[in-house]
C-alpha cells in the first residue's frame, strides 16, 4: 500500500504540472477547450486517488476546484482574470494539501478556507451544499420500477410504479414446480423482467439468478408468453418474464437481493414482495447451475411454452454467447505489458548504468590509446572498427546521460509559485515568465536548483521590482515581470532570471560595502565588479531586514550552490531597466570539464569552472615575498601564486617558476590566486569518480578521474587553493596532512 | 482464470486495480485511455472491462460506445469506475451501454465481488 501511496504523489507531482501548465496557458491567453480538460482530469484523478488514500481534507478541496472546472469546461463560466487569479490560489493550495498529504503533516485548520469558500461561490456544489465527496465504495441508487427512457417496443407496460404496488399488467405465473406443503417459512417472491438494454449492456439474467442463487434456494420460473408477439414485432429479447421465489438463507434481506439487481434497475421491471410458503422438502434447483448457457441458445421462436430457467436461458443478441464457460486456457505465457510511454526506473540502477558507461568509454579510450602504439594502419579493419566503438560510446553516453535529464518545467513551475507568494508579501505586483522550460537538465541538477532559485526570485522580488507607483511614475506598467530562461549553450545549460526593476543601485550598494569593510573607498571599482560584490559573502542590501529575503542569507549562498554543482554565475544590472543572472551549468554532475595538467608526472585535472586565464609568468611579474610566498602582478593587483606541486605534497617548494605555467582560479569568494604547474596537457571532459567512498577525503581534492591511459588523475579542489587575505598559501592545508599520491 | 482489462489514465489507480485484481486471481491488462482501451481490447480479449470516464484522447463513454459498436463485444460486461455518483451520469453511461459502476475509492472485495457476478 505504501507502494501505491508513494505513486500516487508522484502522480500527483504530474498532474499538479499539467494544472499548472494549463493555468499558464489560460492565463497567456493560449487556452483551448483541452486545456481545461486537462487540467479538470488532473484535479479529477488527484481527487480519486486522494479517497483511495482517505485524504478527507483533499479531496475536498479538489472536489470543490474540480466543480469551478466542470463549469469551466461546459462553459458556465468564463476564465477572467478574476478566476484564473483564484484558480492559482486553488493550485498553490492543492500543492500545499497534497505536500502535507505526503509528508503526513498537519495543515492550519483555516488554511485555504477562504479559497475553498470562493471556489464554492463561483461554482456552488449540486444539491445545495449537501454534496460532500461520498465515499461509500458500492452504489445503491433508490430502486423504482422504472423500464427505461430507451424503452423502445410496445407490449411492456409504460409505467413507473413504486415497489410496493402490483404488476397488473404481468401477473405471476402459477409456479412451474408446486411446492409440497408442509410448514409455512418466509419467502421472496421476485418478478422480474428484462428491456432489451439489458442484453445490449453485457447483463445476463442467468447471471442474476445464480447470485440470487448465493442469497438461498430459488425457484424460477419464466413466461413466454408475450414471445409470439414480440418476435413478429421483431424484438424478442424482451419477450421472457421470470418469477422466481427465494428461500433466503439467514440473514439475507431485500436489500441483499435489490443489490444482485443493482445494475440492471432501470433496464428491467423488477417486483419484490415477501411471501410465506410451504417448506419444500427439495427443491429442484438446489444451485442454479447453468450448463446451457455455452450452448447457443435456442433462438426466441422455439421458447413458445414456459420452461423453467435452467433449460432455456435468454437469447443473446450477439452471435458470440456473453457468458463462456471458465475455460483451462494455458497460460498466454506472459500479460500483454501496460503500453506506457515511461518507465519508473530506481535512481540507483541509472546512476549505476551512467557509471558503467562513463567506464566503457574510459576503457574505449585506453584502447584507443594503446592502438596508437601499435604498428597498426589507420586504414586497417581493426583501425576502423575500434573507430566505430568510438562513435558508439559516444552516443551510448549521449543516450544514458538523457535518462537523468528532466524538463525544467516542474522547477519552473515551483518558481512561479515563488513568484506569486513573494510578490503577495511584498505588496508588489509581478508576473513569471516562462522561456525554454522543456529544456532537460540533470534531475539531480534542477533538484539542487530549487533553494537558489528561490532565493534569487526573493531578492528579485524583493530589492529588483518597485512599487506600483514607482514603475508608473517611471513609466513602465504596473505589473513587473520576472522572466525565467533555459537554454542549451554550448554543452552547458543556462538558465537566467531577469526582473524589469529598477536595476542595481550602485551607489548604494558600493556604500555599504565600504561600511562593511568589503571594499576600500579609494578602491577603483566597474560597474560589474560593484554589481558582483552581491555574491560577497555578509552583504546584504536590504536597509531593513524584511519579510522575504533577509533571512540571514545573501547571495553569497546562492553563488556557492551553484558552484556546488559546478556551475557559475553573472549578474548584469541596468539602472532603471532591470537586473539579470544568469546561471551556467554542466549537463550532468557525473561528467566534468576539466584543464589536464601534470606536476612531477603525476596528472591533475583542475575544474574549468574556476580556471579564468592561463599564462607563462615572466619574471618582471613575479614577486616574492617573506615566507618564500610569491605573488603575480596582474593588472595592478598582486594575487597569490600557487605551487600546486607544494601545496599538494608532491615536492618541495620550487625555486624557480620559470619553467612553470600559471593558471588563474577563481573561487567562491571571488578571490583569484595563480596555481604554478609543470604543464599543461589539454582540456577535457572527465567522468567524476569520488574519492570518499573508494578512498577517503584528501585536502585540496575534489575527487578523482581514470584518464585513457587507465591512470588516475586527481581532480583539484581550486577553491582550497585560495588562499585567504594575509594568509601564507602555507596555511592552505592548514592543520592536514599533505596528500600523499602514490 | 478471469481476465479483465482496466482502463484509467491515473497510474496509481491502474496499479490499485491491477494489485486488487491480481490478488483475487485474476489475469489483468492495462490501458491508460479510451483510444488505447479500444486498441489493446482485441489482444486482450477480456471477460470484463472496467473504465474510468474521465480520460485524456477518448473517455469512458466513447470507449463503451466504441466497444458495443462491435457486434462481438455487445454482451461483454462494462464496469464504470467513476469518482462521481450522480444519477445523469450514471444514465449517460448506462445509455451508452456500460453494465454497471463502481464508485471510487473502490472496496477490493465488492469490486471482485460485482466482477464474479457479471461474468461465468
Amino acid at each position: 500500500m505504501s507502494d501505491l501511496r508513494d505513486m500516487f504523489f508522484e502522480e500527483c507531482d504530474d498532474l499538479m504540472e499539467v494544472l499548472s501548465t494549463g493555468l499558464d496557458d489560460l492565463q497567456n491567453g493560449n487556452g483551448d477547450a483541452e486545456t481545461i480538460n486537462a487540467m479538470f482530469r488532473s484535479v479529477h484523478s488527484i481527487k480519486g486517488g486522494g479517497g483511495a488514500f482517505g485524504l478527507d481534507r483533499l479531496i475536498n478541496f479538489a472536489h470543490a476546484f474540480e466543480n469551478v472546472l466542470e463549469d469551466l469546461r461546459s462553459e458556465k463560466i468564463e476564465a477572467d482574470p478574476a478566476l484564473i487569479a483564484l484558480m492559482f490560489s486553488s493550485f498553490d493550495h492543492l500543492n500545499d494539501l497534497v505536500d502535507a498529504a505526503r509528508d503526513d503533516n498537519d495543515i492550519a485548520e483555516d488554511a485555504g478556507a477562504s479559497i475553498l469558500a470562493d471556489l464554492k461561490q463561483v461554482s456552488p456544489p449540486e444539491n445545495g451544499g449537501a454534496d460532500e465527496v461520498e465515499v461509500d465504495s458500492a452504489d445503491f441508487m433508490p430502486l423504482t420500477l422504472d423500464i427505461g427512457g430507451d424503452n423502445d417496443f410496445g407490449p411492456l407496460p409504460d409505467f413507473d410504479l413504486p415497489p410496493s404496488l402490483d404488476l397488473e399488467a404481468d401477473p405471476a405465473p402459477p409456479m412451474a414446480d408446486p411446492l409440497p406443503t408442509g410448514d409455512g417459512i418466509n419467502a421472496f417472491s421476485i418478478e422480474f423482467s428484462a428491456d432489451p438494454g439489458l442484453y445490449s449492456r453485457g447483463h445476463d439474467p442467468a447471471l442474476l439468478f445464480r447470485a440470487l442463487a448465493d442469497l438461498g434456494d430459488v425457484t424460477v420460473s419464466a413466461d413466454t408468453g408475450n414471445v409470439l408477439a414480440l418476435a413478429e414485432a421483431g424484438d424478442a429479447l424482451s419477450a421472457l418474464s421470470w418469477t422466481l421465489q427465494l428461500i433466503p438463507n439467514d440473514g439475507v434481506e431485500e436489500d441483499d437481493i435489490r443489490e444482485v439487481f443493482e445494475f440492471v434497475e432501470s433496464q428491467c421491471v423488477l417486483e419484490i414482495s415477501t411471501t410465506v410458503v410451504e417448506k419444500a422438502a427439495d427443491t429442484d434447483l438446489p444451485e442454479l447451475a447453468l450448463p446451457t448457457l455455452a450452448d447457443e441458445a435456442p433462438a426466441p421462436d422455439e421458447a413458445d411454452t414456459a420452461v423453467d430457467a435452467t433449460a432455456q436461458t435468454a437469447p443473446q443478441p450477439a452471435a458470440k454467447p456473453a457468458i463462456k464457460v471458465v475455460e483451462a486456457k494455458p497460460a498466454t505465457g506472459k500479460k500483454s505489458e501496460p503500453r506506457n510511454s515511461t518507465i519508473r526506473v530506481d535512481l540507483d540502477r541509472v546512476d549505476r548504468l551512467i557509471n558503467l558507461v562513463g567506464e566503457l568509454v574510459i576503457s574505449e579510450a585506453m584502447l584507443r590509446q594503446s592502438m596508437n602504439e601499435l604498428p597498426v594502419s589507420a586504414n586497417s579493419s581493426v583501425s576502423e572498427a575500434i573507430g566505430q566503438l568510438k562513435t558508439l560510446s559516444g552516443v551510448l553516453q549521449e543516450s544514458v546521460m538523457a535518462i537523468r535529464a528532466q524538463p525544467v518545467r516542474g522547477l519552473f513551475q515551483r518558481m512561479s509559485r515563488i513568484v506569486r507568494e513573494s510578490s503577495r508579501t511584498a505588496g508588489k505586483d509581478a508576473r513569471m515568465l516562462m522561456i525554454g522550460d522543456s529544456t532537460e537538465v540533470d534531475k539531480t541538477v534542477t533538484e539542487r536548483l530549487v533553494e537558489p532559485l528561490t532565493h534569487m526570485i526573493r531578492n528579485s522580488v524583493d530589492h529588483g521590482l518597485e512599487t506600483a507607483e514607482d514603475r508608473i511614475k517611471a513609466g513602465k506598467p504596473a505589473q513587473g515581470t520576472i522572466k525565467l530562461e533555459a537554454a542549451h549553450r554550448s554543452g552547458r545549460v543556462v538558465i537566467s532570471l531577469s526582473d524589469d526593476g529598477a536595476g542595481i543601485n550602485r551607489v548604494k550598494v558600493r556604500k555599504i560595502a565600504e561600511s562593511k569593510g568589503l571594499v576600500r573607498p579609494e578602491d577603483d571599482l566597474t560597474d560589474s565588479d560593484i554589481d558582483n560584490l552581491l555574491f560577497r559573502p555578509g552583504f546584504s542590501t536590504a536597509d531593513s531586514i524584511s519579510e522575504l529575503s533577509g533571512r540571514g542569507v545573501g547571495l553569497d549562498v546562492v553563488r556557492s550552490e551553484i558552484q556546488a554543482l559546478g556551475g557559475r554565475i553573472n549578474l548584469q544590472s541596468e539602472p532603471g531597466k532591470g537586473t539579470s543572472m544568469t546561471i551556467s551549468l554542466p549537463l550532468t554532475l557525473a561528467v566534468m570539464e576539466g584543464m589536464l595538467v601534470t606536476i612531477e608526472g603525476e596528472s591533475l585535472v583542475v575544474p574549468t569552472v574556476a580556471l579564468r586565464e592561463t599564462l607563462q609568468p615572466g619574471q618582471a611579474n613575479v614577486h616574492e615575498f617573506c615566507e618564500g610566498d610569491r605573488g603575480l602582478s596582474m593588472g595592478g593587483e598582486i594575487l597569490p601564486i600557487v605551487d600546486l606541486g607544494e601545496a599538494l605534497g608532491f615536492r618541495r617548494q620550487l625555486s624557480n617558476l620559470d619553467n612553470q605555467a600559471l593558471l588563474l582560479i577563481e573561487g567562491e569568494s571571488g578571490r583569484r590566486s595563480a596555481l604554478a604547474v609543470d604543464n599543461i596537457i589539454e582540456q577535457r571532459e572527465v567522468v567524476i569518480k569520488g574519492l570518499e567512498q573508494n578512498y577517503q577525503s584528501i585536502p585540496g581534492i575534489a575527487a578523482a578521474t581514470i584518464l585513457g591511459n587507465g591512470k588516475i588523475a586527481l581532480i583539484v579542489d581550486t577553491d582550497q587553493m585560495i588562499p585567504a587575505a594575509g594568509k601564507s598559501q602555507l596555511s592552505l592545508l592548514k592543520g592536514q596532512e599533505h596528500a600523499e599520491v602514490a | 482464470m478471469t481476465k479483465i482489462l482496466a482502463i484509467d489514465d491515473s497510474r496509481t489507480m491502474r496499479a490499485m486495480l491491477e494489485t486488487a485484481l491480481t490478488e483475487a486471481g485474476m489475469d489483468v491488462d492495462l490501458a491508460e485511455d479510451g483510444v488505447e482501451g479500444l486498441e489493446v481490447l482485441p489482444d486482450a480479449a477480456p471477460d470484463l472491462v472496467i473504465t474510468d470516464i474521465n480520460m485524456p484522447r477518448l473517455d469512458g463513454f466513447g470507449l463503451i460506445e466504441g466497444v458495443r459498436k462491435k457486434p462481438e463485444y455487445a454482451s461483454l460486461p462494462i464496469l464504470v469506475l467513476t469518482t462521481e455518483n450522480g444519477d445523469a451520469l450514471k444514465q449517460r453511461a448506462r445509455d451508452a451501454g456500460a453494465t454497471g459502476w463502481i464508485v471510487k475509492p473502490f472496496d477490493a472485495d465488492k469490486l471482485v465481488a460485482v466482477i464474479n457476478r457479471l461474468v461465468v
